[in-house]
C-alpha cells in the first residue's frame, strides 16, 4: 500500500505489486521519484536522514564521511544495497554514502531489520537493517544533460541517455573547493576560520541492461579529496594535520530471476574493486606521516529459490562471498575472507494473518600469511509477523543478527586484535500501519540491545589504541512516520523518541544507564512538496535534539534546527531550471564534535533533456 | 602495637642519650651524663635487660627503669612477676626516674597502681601495658618539688606527610611551669626560663612521620594553662600547636595529639597540596582540559577559566614546573608549548615545535621537548624525530638534535639528555620498532651516542620504549610496552651514571619518583589467559635492584588502601607522587568518555580523597608553596 502513496511513483508502483502485501509486515520508509528528485540534496545520506530511526554521522563538507546509524544500533549494522546486491567493505565495514549520487536513483528505502519478500538472498539476512537503493531503470530512448553550479565553488556536469528500456549510461562529474566558514565562540573560545583541505573532486561513470528477467548493472567511482581533521586549537595554519584520499570504486553486478509456476529462482552475482590511497606525507603535516594503498576485491555468488505455496512459501538461500584486502601497512599482509552464508526461511499467510521466519548460517574464515581469526560459524534467526483488519496492519519482529570484526579490526597492525568476538544486536519491534488512500501512518515501537561492541581504546596513552570487545547498550524507542497527499501537496513527517543507554558498566555510577553517546531523545523533520503545473518547490526541515558527545554533563552538542529548500521550473519542455539552498538559516550545526558543517550553501541547477 | 613499640623506641632513646657517654666511665651524676651504655637496642622492640658493668641491654619490652647514677636500681617489666618499690626509690643523688616513678601500690600484666607519696596527694591511676607513661627529672627527687609535679602533658606528634628528626621542644605557658624545678620529658639538656615560662629540651633527633609519631610527656604544674608546643626539626622548620586555657589537673595525664607538618623555616617546604592535572581529553576534539588540585579540592576547567577566551586545546601531554615562576604544558596534537603561571594565567606560547611530547629542564634556563615531527624551527628537516631546546628567556627553540624515531621521554643529568626511542607510532614510514635510548649533549645538543637496550636473560632487543618515564637521582624508568604481540612488555632502570641497565619483565606503563627514592610502577599488559588487560602496581628501589609487590611505604609497610583502590580501578592513566609532600595520586581513566577520577593518598598510604576530574587524566605536576608566597 506504501508505494500508491507515494507521488509519482507509479513505475515502481507496478513493479512492487508482487511485493506490496508483504511489505507492509516490516517497518519500512521510501522516498522515490519526484519527491526525491525534489530534495535539496547532494547524496543519498542527504535524503535517508529525513527517515525515522536514523542518524547520518557527518563529519563535514561534501567530501567528508557519512555513514548511516539506524535505531541507534551503529554504522556496521546497516546494510547498503544497490539493486538488492549488498555494497561491502571487508577493510572497515561502513559504507560511505558520501560517494553515491542521488542523481541516477529512483528510490530509497529503509526497512528495519530486513526486508520480507520473496526470492531474498542469504546476504539481505544479514544486518541489523537494511538500505536498499534503486537504480533508475531506462523508460524510453533520451538524452539528458546537466549542469550545476553552487556555493564552495562546486561544479557539476551530467549526461544521461538511455535507449528504450534496456540500456542507459550515465557520466558525471563533479568538483567542489570546499573552504567554507566555520566558528566556534564560547566562554573559554573564539574561533572563525575556513574550512581548508575539505575539496573534493568526482568522477562516476554507470551503465546498466535491463530486461524482464535481467538486471545488470557496471558502476565506476573515482574520486579524490581532502580530508580535514578535526577542528581543534592552533596558533596558526603553518602545520596541519593534512590528509588527503583518493580512491576508486568500480563493481559490475548482474541478476537473473525467473519463475515456473510456483516455484522461483533468482541468481546474483557481483564483482567489485575498491582502491584507497591514503596520504598524509605533506610537509605542513608534522603529525603522522602515511601513505597506505589498500586493494580490496570482493566476489560475490547467490542463488535464492521460492517455492510460493497457495499460503505457505518457501525459500532457500546460499550465497559464497570471497573479499580480499591487500595493502602496504606495515606489518599488514594480504587476508583473504571466505564468507559463506545460506538461509532457509518460510512464511505463511491466510486471511489477514501473515508469518514469517528465517535462520541465517554465516561461517567466515579468514586466510593470510598472518596468523589469522578462528573461522567463526553461527546461526541466527528472525521472524516476523502481522495481521491485518481492513485499513490497519498490527505486526511484530524479533531479529538478532550480528557484525563480524572486519579485516581492520583484526589485523590492523597494533590495533587489531585476532580473538574479537563478532558485535551482536537484538531487536524487538511493535508496530501498526494504516492506509487509506493518501494517507499512511506507521507507528513502531522498539526495544534493542547491543552487545560485544566492537571499539578501538586508547591503551596507555593518546598512540596507543587496541580493539576490544567492550560495551552493551540498549535502546526503547518510538518511530513515527507519516505521509500524506492533498491535492497538489504532498508531506512527508517522520519523528523519533528514543532513549539509548550504556549499560556496559554497572560497577561505574558515572556511565551506567547513562545516556549514551551521540544519541538525541528527539529527531524529526518534514518534507513539503508542491507541484503547480511546470513549479515544483520543495521545503524540508529537520530538528535533533542534544546530544552527548561524552559522559561530562557540559559535554553537549546543541539542538539544531535545519531547513533546506528547492524550486524547480520546467522553463521549456526541453529545460528545467531548480535553484536549491541548504541550511537556510545558516545554523552551521555539528553532527560531530568539531567536525563543522559548511552552512548555508546555494545551488542552480539546469537540466537540457535533448 | 605501634604505639607500644614507638614507647620502647622511646624509651631507648632516653637511655641511649643518657648514655653517650658511657665509654669514658665519668660520673652519671649531672643531668647527661651516664655510666651506663645500652647496647643492642636498634630499632627492635628488646625482650630481655641484661645489667652488666656498665653495659646494660635492654631485650625486655615495655620496659622502664630507675638508676642513681652508679647503679640501676630496678627495670620494671610489667609482665613480669616480681618489683618491691621500696627498695627501688630512694633518696640519694641525682636520679633518673621514669613516671611513675614512686610507690607502685599493686600491679598485673596489664595495669598498675601507683601512689603518690611525701607531700603529694594520693593518687590512683591505671595505665595499661601499652601506655606507659614517662617522665624524667635531672635533679635530686627531694629538690623537683613534687608540690608541682602534678600533671603530665602528653604529647604525640604525628607528621602527615613529611618525614622528620625532632631536635628541640619548646613548651611555653601563660603561668609559672615549675617553679625552682626543671622538668625534662625525656632526656638531655633542658633548660628552664622563669621570665617567659619556656621549658626548652634538647633531644637527640626523633624520628616522626606519618607512620612512626614521637611522644613527650612533660611534667607540669597543675593549672589553667595556655601552652605553645612548638617542635623543631633538624632542618631548622617547626611544628607548633595552641591550647587555650587547657585544666590540666593534679594527678592525671592530659594527652593531645599533634597531626600536622612541619612548616618551612627554608623556602623548599610544602604543606599545601597543589597540582596541576592534564586532562587529555579526546583526540581531535579539542577537550583537553587542565585541572587544578588545592588540598583535596579539583577546579576542573582550571586554565579556561583563568583565561577568558582560551582553552588549553587539543591532547595536552606533559606538564613540569620550569621555574618557580611558570609552568610548560607540552599540547601534542595543538602543537603548543603553553606557558602559564602557578596561578593558571597564560605568559607566553612556543608553536614551533609540531608534535610535541614529552619535556625536562636542565636547571639553567632551557626547556627540551621531544616530538615525533621532521620539520624544526631552525629549518631542519630529519628522517627521524628529535629534540628541541627553548630558551625560557625568549621562548624561541635555540637548537634541535636528531634522535630516533618517535622519540617519547627526555631526562636531564649531568650535562646530558637521555630520550628514549618508540619507532612505533608511524606505520607507514618504512621502520620498526627502536630499542635505544639517544644521549645527546645538553649544551652543544649534538648527540654522543645511542644505547641499544638487550635483554640480558633473552638477548632480545627491548623495544618501543613508550610511556611516561621518571628520572629519581642517575636512575630512569623507562617502560618498553613491547610489540603488543610477541615481543613481551618490560621495565628498564637506566643508570645515567654510567649509562648501565638493568630490565625486568613487567610493564611500567605509568610511573613515578617516590619519596624514599624509588619507583612507583603502573604497568598494563594483555592477557591472552583471561583476554583482558590486567594491571600491576610495583615499587622498584633502582639503587638495590628490587621490586615489591604493591606500593612500598618509607617506613617498609605496604599502603592497604593503594592495593585497594588500585584493584578496583578500569583503566588506570596515570600514577604520581607528590615530590614535595609525599601524597600520592593515582587516576582512573574509566571508560575514556566520562569523567575520569583522581584518588589521593596521604603519606601514610591512607586513601584520604576521591575527586571527579575530566576525561583521560594523564599527567601531574606539583607546586610547591614557594610558588605562591608571593601571591
Amino acid at each position: 500500500m506504501l508505494q500508491s502513496v507515494l507521488p509519482a511513483a507509479d513505475t515502481i508502483e507496478q513493479a512492487s505489486v508482487t511485493a506490496r502485501r508483504n511489505e507492509v509486515i516490516v517497518p519500512r520508509q521510501a522516498i522515490a521519484g519526484e519527491q526525491l528528485q525534489a530534495l535539496s540534496t547532494s547524496s543519498v545520506a542527504d535524503a535517508l536522514k529525513f527517515f525515522s530511526g536514523v542518524q547520518i554521522k557527518d563529519y563535514g563538507g561534501l567530501g567528508g564521511q557519512k555513514t548511516i546509524n539506524v535505531r541507534s544500533l551503529g554504522t556496521q549494522h546497516t546494510g547498503v544495497y544497490i539493486d538488492g546486491i549488498r555494497i561491502t567493505n571487508c577493510q572497515n565495514g561502513t559504507v560511505d554514502l558520501g560517494k553515491y549520487s542521488l542523481a541516477n536513483m529512483e528510490s530509497v528505502e529503509l526497512f528495519n531489520a530486513n526486508k520480507v519478500s520473496p526470492l531474498m538472498t542469504a546476504s539481505e539476512y544479514a544486518s541489523a537493517s537494511t538500505v536498499y537503493f534503486t537504480t533508475k531503470r531506462p523508460e524510453k530512448t533520451a538524452l539528458k544533460a546537466i549542469v550545476s553550479a553552487g556555493s564552495f565553488k562546486t561544479v557539476r556536469a551530467q549526461l544521461h541517455g538511455s535507449y528504450k528500456k534496456s540500456f542507459f549510461g550515465d557520466v558525471e562529474l563533479m568538483h567542489s573547493c570546499g573552504n567554507y566558514p566555520f566558528s566556534y565562540h564560547s566562554a573559554w573560545e573564539d574561533t572563525t576560520g575556513i574550512r581548508r583541505n575539505s575539496d573534493v573532486t568526482f568522477f562516476r561513470a554507470e551503465g546498466g541492461y535491463f530486461n524482464d528477467k535481467i538486471r545488470s548493472h557496471i558502476y565506476l567511482y573515482s574520486s579524490e579529496r581532502g580530508l580535514p581533521g578535526g577542528v581543534v586549537r592552533r596558533l596558526s595554519d603553518k602545520f596541519g594535520d593534512v590528509g588527503r584520499e583518493a580512491d576508486v570504486n568500480t563493481f559490475a553486478q548482474f541478476s537473473y530471476s525467473d519463475s515456473w509456476g510456483r516455484h522461483q529462482l533468482k541468481y546474483n552475482a557481483r564483482y567489485a574493486f575498491d582502491y584507497l590511497h591514503a596520504n598524509a606525507r605533506f610537509l605542513e603535516n608534522q603529525f603522522v606521516h602515511y601513505e597506505n594503498r589498500y586493494r580490496q576485491q570482493d566476489l560475490y555468488n547467490g542463488l535464492v529459490y521460492t517455492y510460493s505455496g497457495p499460503h505457505l512459501s518457501l525459500a532457500f538461500s546460499p550465497d559464497l562471498r570471497l573479499s580480499d584486502l591487500s595493502c602496504d601497512v606495515y606489518g599488514m599482509q594480504y587476508v583473504l575472507r571466505t564468507d559463506f552464508k545460506a538461509v532457509a526461511s518460510a512464511s505463511y499467510n491466510t486471511g489477514g494473518l501473515k508469518a514469517s521466519a528465517s535462520l541465517l548460517f554465516t561461517d567466515i574464515k579468514d586466510h593470510s600469511k598472518m596468523t589469522t581469526a578462528d573461522r567463526m560459524r553461527r546461526l541466527t534467526p528472525a521472524a516476523h509477523l502481522s495481521y491485518s483488519f481492513s485499513r490497519l496492519t498490527l505486526r511484530a519482529f524479533y531479529k538478532t543478527i550480528f557484525r563480524a570484526p572486519t579485516l581492520n579490526d583484526l589485523y590492523y597492525t597494533q590495533v587489531g586484535r585476532r580473538d574479537l568476538k563478532p558485535e551482536y544486536t537484538e531487536q524487538f519491534n511493535l508496530g501498526l500501519s494504516y492506509n487509506i488512500p493518501n494517507l499512511q501512518l506507521q507507528l513502531d515501537a522498539y526495544h534493542n540491545e547491543v552487545w560485544d561492541k566492537i571499539v578501538c581504546i586508547p591503551q596507555g596513552a593518546s598512540y596507543n589504541w587496541r580493539m576490544l570487545n567492550y560495551g552493551y547498550v540498549t535502546t526503547n524507542g518510538v518511530d513515527l512516520s507519516a505521509r500524506g497527499r492533498y491535492k497538489e501537496f504532498s508531506l512527508l513527517v517522520s519523528g523519533t523518541l528514543q532513549d539509548v543507554r550504556d549499560l556496559s558498566d554497572p560497577d561505574d555510577p558515572l556511565s551506567y544507564r547513562h545516556e549514551f553517546l551521540y544519541s538525541p531523545k528527539l529527531s524529526a523533520s518534514a518534507i513539503l512538496t508542491w507541484t503547480h503545473r511546470r513549479f515544483t518547490a520543495s521545503i524540508s526541515h529537520m530538528y535533533c535534539s542534544r546530544r552527548y558527545w561524552t559522559y561530562v554533563e557540559e559535554d553537549q552538542l546543541a539542538a539544531y534546527h535545519c531547513t533546506d529548500a528547492k524550486i524547480q521550473y520546467a522553463l521549456k519542455k526541453y529545460l528545467t531550471l531548480s535553484l536549491e539552498c541548504n541550511d537556510i538559516f545558516d545554523i552551521r550545526y555539528e553532527v560531530v564534535q568539531r567536525w563543522p558543517l559548511p552552512g548555508r550553501r546555494f545551488a542552480l541547477t539546469a537540466v537540457l533533456n535533448i | 602495637m605501634n604505639y607500644s613499640k614507638s614507647l620502647i623506641l622511646f624509651a631507648a632513646a632516653v637511655l641511649v642519650c643518657a648514655c653517650t657517654k658511657a665509654g669514658s666511665g665519668s660520673d652519671f651524676s649531672g643531668g647527661a651524663a651516664a655510666k651506663v651504655s645500652i647496647e643492642s637496642l636498634a630499632g627492635s622492640a628488646a625482650t630481655k635487660t641484661v645489667l652488666s658493668g656498665n653495659s646494660l641491654s635492654w631485650e625486655e619490652s615495655d620496659c622502664f627503669g630507675l638508676g642513681n647514677g652508679t647503679t640501676l636500681y630496678k627495670y620494671i617489666n610489667v609482665s613480669a612477676d616480681s618489683f618491691s618499690p621500696e627498695k627501688a626509690v630512694r633518696k640519694a643523688d641525682t636520679y633518673y626516674t621514669y613516671y611513675p616513678y614512686d610507690r607502685i601500690l599493686s600491679y598485673s600484666s596489664s595495669s598498675f597502681t601507683v601512689e603518690i607519696p611525701a607531700r603529694q596527694s594520693y593518687r590512683e591511676g591505671s595505665f595499661g601495658a601499652g601506655e606507659l607513661p614517662m617522665a624524667g627529672s635531672t635533679k635530686d627527687i627531694t629538690s623537683i618539688g613534687f608540690k608541682h609535679i602534678m600533671c603530665v602533658f602528653d604529647v604525640t606528634i604525628n607528621t602527615r606527610t613529611q618525614f622528620k628528626n625532632i631536635r628541640q621542644i619548646r613548651l611555653k605557658s601563660n603561668k609559672p611551669l615549675a617553679g625552682t624545678a626543671t622538668v625534662n620529658a625525656i632526656d638531655c639538656s633542658v633548660s628552664f626560663s622563669q621570665e617567659t615560662n619556656e621549658i626548652v629540651i634538647d633531644t637527640p633527633d626523633v624520628f616522626v612521620s606519618p607512620e612512626a609519631g614521637a611522644r613527650f610527656m612533660i611534667v607540669v604544674p597543675p593549672e589553667t594553662h595556655t601552652l605553645t608546643l612548638t617542635a623543631v626539626s633538624d632542618n631548622g622548620s617547626t611544628l607548633t600547636a595552641k591550647y587555650k586555657n587547657l585544666p590540666l589537673k593534679r594527678s592525671t595525664i592530659y594527652s593531645v595529639n599533634v597531626n600536622k607538618d612541619f612548616v618551612a623555616a627554608d623556602q623548599d617546604a610544602t604543606v599545601n597540596e597543589r597540582l596541576i592535572l592534564l586532562n587529555e581529553g579526546n583526540w581531535q576534539s579539542n577537550n583537553g582540559m587542565v585541572s587544578f588540585i588545592e588540598n583535596g579540592t579539583i577546579t576542573n576547567g582550571w586554565f579556561r577559566a583563568k583565561n577568558p577566551g582560551m582553552n588549553i586545546g587539543d591532547t595536552p601531554e606533559d606538564v613540569l614546573l620550569v621555574r618557580d615562576d611558570l609552568v610548560a604544558i607540552s599540547v601534542n596534537w595543538s602543537n603548543i608549548i603553553q606557558y602559564i603561571k602557578p596561578t593558571g594565567e597564560a605568559v607566553a606560547q612556543t608553536e614551533d615545535i609540531p608534535n610535541c611530547r614529552a619535556m625536562c629542564i636542565d636547571g639553567e634556563g632551557y626547556l627540551y621537548i621531544t616530538s615525533y615531527a621532521h620539520e624544526t624551527a631552525l629549518g631542519e628537516n630529519y628522517n627521524h624525530g628529535y629534540v628541541a631546546k627553548v630558551d625560557l628567556g625568549s621562548y624561541k627553540v635555540v637548537a634541535t638534535c636528531e634522535v630516533g624515531y618517535e622519540p617519547e621521554g627526555v631526562a636531564y643529568y649531568d650535562g646530558r639528555l637521555y630520550v628514549a626511542n618508540t619507532g612505533g607510532y608511524s606505520f607507514s614510514e618504512d621502520h620498526g620498532f627502536e630499542n635505544s635510548i639517544s644521549v645527546v649533549n645538553a649544551s652543544t645538543m649534538k648527540k654522543i651516542k645511542d644505547v641499544g637496550i638487550v635483554n640480558p636473560a633473552s638477548g632480545e632487543a627491548v623495544i618501543n620504549l613508550y610511556g611516561e618515564m621518571s628520572q629519581c637521582g642517575p636512575f630512569l624508568c623507562i617502560n618498553s610496552p613491547g610489540n603488543y604481540g610477541s615481543t613481551p612488555p618490560a621495565t628498564i632502570i637506566f643508570d645515567c651514571s654510567d649509562d648501565t641497565y638493568t630490565v625486568y619483565d613487567f610493564p611500567c606503563t605509568y610511573n613515578t619518583v617516590t619519596m624514599d627514592d624509588k619507583f612507583l610502577a603502573v604497568g598494563s599488559s594483555f592477557s591472552y589467559d583471561t583476554n583482558e588487560y590486567t594491571y600491576s602496581l610495583k615499587t622498584i628501589d633502582p639503587a638495590e635492584g628490587i621490586v615489591y609487590n604493591g606500593y612500598r611505604l618509607p617506613s617498609g609497610t605496604f599502603s592497604k588502601d593503594a592495593a585497594t583502590v588500585f584493584s578496583q580501578m578500569k583503566n588506570p592513566y596515570c600514577v604520581y607522587q607528590n615530590p614535595y609532600t609525599g601524597h600520592l595520586y593515582m587516576c582512573d581513566a574509566r571508560s575514556y568518555v566520562q569523567s575520569g577520577i583522581v584518588y589521593e593518598f596521604d603519606a601514610r598510604g591512607d586513601k584520604i580523597n576521591q575527586m571527579n576530574c575530566y576525561i583521560n587524566p594523564g599527567h601531574m605536576a606539583a607546586l610547591p608553596d614557594r610558588c605562591f608566597k608571593n601571591q
